[in-house]
């Protein structure tokens, strides 16, 4: 096995609730040392997929390979290989956070001295020198986040499953966590990272959504851009209101979707966003007034994600 | 053996965790230790049958020497509250009212027929409302009657052969024989049970919540994708409370015997050794509850709802004996009930293994099916 070869695998992996299906054939793959990010509204089968990767729960259909593992027939042998971290923050509130390190090491059936010569080499990294001793109750939500990355990391696994890892947390520790993800990720640590904050995603190499079940997208984040979302796109920006409304309401009649944007801005939407329409949209401009100008931007992933789910709304006006 | 040493490795871990929590948490601790032998100090003086000041009339036809000696005996030993009456008439007005709960009538030819030997019949009137006051008192009076009419007759008999054979003794019968509680002390009936209680309901509350919390916090979650197994993770929960809920029942069992001096006649090494094993099933039982509840409100209602129809039919406040079959059937379904007849018979009849085993055994396949029921409970919810 060459180190290329996709380190999760998917495949067409189903779970039902009585009647309710809430994974639906799902399939992809994810490489070794990567950061996927996995997508999706509440209650869209995220954790339920999440559940059966990590051997929480067992698949309805299909099956998937963790770490060369599969799911169902070796169940056993796959948590000592992967690394669980929930948004809940599981740790135990009345042990302090270097008990928290022997109690979760304990568990992996790792020697005390093994479990002390990780915590040296994590908690520096981790920021959390200096906290030892001191109850996990008492530490602030951003520090005990990354204790329980620390803890789920002891045990050196290939695949670490983070299912929204900074739900909850300030915009300076989501910034060190993400950092952290990344040289995990070059150090060749898989990481499977879920968020509602869809901006970090630009930090995945992959990036699945998943809706009511069925995953409807799978590409890198520049990908899921150009073709799922229509690629470049035209900022436009101008001092005087007037001159943007003229400007939009003529554009509109040309067949563009104007749309507006943030800040008064006005967004003119490519049904194909090649750089040679995008040319063209500029010229256009030009000779409608000169003193327009537009930047070319891409949409964020939130946008692609929002126009994903609106394509996938299964309403009678798309049919008609 | 690898294998082996990982499983014991990972049971210590939780274990140790376990402990270092109930070492910061001394208020649960100290509410777990103390809380039995408040519960035995408060029930055992409240759930007593004994009664102590009882109202009692007394018609005293006779008022001979002999009559107000039997009247002056009975005050003596304190249980009563004697109303002395001058006629039948008045009997029937003051019975039944808050001064008059028991009557004792005296025979006007009462010393004649003790010095005659002859059948002496008293009549008794009981407030039968309170059936358990009623039997006790009967029992008492009978016993006092009996001994104090064998006592004067062999004051004044010249002491025969004949006069020592049990059937020239008993004129004053009582029907009813008292075996295994000879004082007819309520205590000796109360604490064995009140154990059984205080056991079943300091276990189930304890782990009712504890999973229910794990869930919450995400912990379970946590546990279970790790190496951990069920079985482990129940393991984990049930020894160290068993350890403490044990502390707890040897503390109150020497309390009982302090303060009612009641202490087992029996096998106390066979108490001792079922004692954990039932407290194991009550903590794994908790988790039941606790896997299947959706809140820590959910797990105390559910634990609530499972506990009251435990005491009712597992023999602690009503006798299973005199039940229908079918509540029967569910009371030796109940564990408590089995546990109960081994707390009675080691401290009431002196008993040991080799009449309880059944109940032993019976035990043993209760705390090994509910285990086996949580672990795959747990297995199934995640």
């Amino acid at each position: 096995m060459s180190d290329n070869t996709a380190i999760i695998q998917v495949e067409t992996l189903t779970r039902r609730f009585g009647t309710f299906t809430a994974v639906d054939q799902v399939s992809f793959q994810v490489e070794r040392g990567e950061v996927f990010g996995f997508v999706g509204s509440n209650g869209s089968g995220k954790s339920t997929t999440i559940r059966m990767l990590c051997g929480l729960l067992a698949p309805t259909e299909g099956t998937a390979r963790v770490a060369g593992l599969d799911i169902r027939a070796e169940a056993a042998q796959i948590s000592s290989h992967l690394g669980y971290m929930s948004q809940k923050v599981s740790l135990y509130g009345a042990l302090t956070a270097q008990e928290n390190a022997l109690f979760f090491g304990g568990l992996y059936s790792l020697p005390v001295a093994r479990i002390a010569e990780r915590q040296r080499m994590l908690f520096p990294r981790l920021g959390l020198t200096g906290r030892e001793h001191m109850l996990v109750r008492e530490l602030p939500s951003g520090i005990k986040q990354r204790l329980a990355l620390a803890c789920s990391l002891l045990h050196d696994p290939a695949v670490i499953f983070l299912d929204e890892p900074t739900a909850g947390v300030d915009l300076i520790n989501r910034q060190v966590f993400w950092d952290l993800i990344r040289e995990l990720a070059a150090e060749g640590k898989t990481l499977f990272v879920t968020s509602h904050y869809l901006d970090e995603m630009e930090h995945a190499q992959h990036i699945g959504f998943i809706d009511r079940g069925k995953l409807i997208g799978f590409d890198s984040p520049l990908g899921l851009k150009v073709h799922f979302a229509g690629g470049y796109r035209l900022r436009l920006l101008h001092d005087e209101p007037q001159v943007l409304a003229t400007a939009a309401a003529s554009l509109r009649t040309a067949g563009y979707r104007v749309e507006p944007g943030d800040n008064g801005e006005v967004c003119v939407l490519l049904a194909d966003g090649s750089r040679a329409n995008l040319e063209q949209l500029r010229r256009r401009l030009h000779a409608l007034n000169p003193t327009l100008d537009g930047t070319a931007a891409l949409p964020s992933i939130e946008e692609v994600f929002a126009g994903m789910i609106r394509q996938h709304q299964p309403t009678q006006e798309h049919k008609a | 053996m690898n294998l082996w040493r990982e499983k014991t490795s990972r049971l210590r871990t939780l274990l140790w965790r376990e402990f270092v929590e109930l070492r910061r948490d001394r208020f649960t601790l100290t509410i777990m230790l103390l809380i039995p032998v408040f519960q035995m100090a408060l029930l055992a003086y409240a759930i007593t049958t004994d009664f102590d000041h009882l109202p009692l009339c007394v018609l005293d036809g006779a008022h001979t020497r002999e009559s107000r000696q039997l009247v002056s005996a009975i005050t003596a030993t304190g249980y009563f509250t004697l109303t002395p009456l001058r006629d039948l008439e008045e009997v029937n007005s003051f019975f039944g009212r808050e001064h008059c709960r028991a009557a004792l009538l005296i025979p006007m030819d009462f010393s004649e027929l003790i010095a005659n030997h002859k059948d002496v019949r008293l009549g008794l009137l009981l407030d039968a409302s309170d059936t358990t006051m009623a039997t006790s008192a009967e029992g008492f009076l009978t016993a006092m009657a009996q001994a104090f009419y064998r006592q004067t007759r062999l004051e004044r008999t010249p002491l025969t052969e004949r006069n020592l054979r049990p059937e020239a003794i008993g004129i004053v019968t009582t029907r009813s024989r008292m075996l295994f509680n000879p004082p007819l002390s309520g205590t000796v009936y109360t604490i064995p049970g009140l154990l059984g209680m205080i056991c079943m309901f300091l276990t189930v509350l304890i782990t009712a919540l504890a999973l229910v919390r794990e869930r919450e916090t995400g912990t379970l979650e946590q546990l279970l994708v790790t190496p951990v197994t069920p079985l482990e993770v129940v393991l984990g929960k049930i020894l160290p409370f068993g350890v403490v809920a044990m502390c707890a029942i040897v503390g109150s069992v020497v309390f009982s015997w302090l303060l009612f001096g009641v202490f087992p006649n029996g096998s106390i090494g066979l108490f001792l050794a079922v004692t954990p094993i039932f407290l194991l099933i009550g903590l794994s039982l908790g988790l039941l509850i606790s896997s299947l509840a959706h809140s820590s409100v959910d797990a105390l209602e559910r634990s609530i709802l499972i506990m009251v129809p435990q005491l009712m039919l597992s023999d602690f406040l009503f006798p299973l004996s005199l039940m229908s079959l079918p509540f029967r059937i569910i009371g030796e379904a109940i564990p408590l009930t089995h546990y109960l007849r081994i707390t009675r018979g080691v401290y009431m009849k002196s008993e040991g293994l080799a009449e309880l085993w059944p109940e032993v055994a019976i035990l043993c396949g209760f705390l090994f099916l509910l285990i086996r029921g949580v672990s795959r409970a747990i297995k199934k919810q995640s």
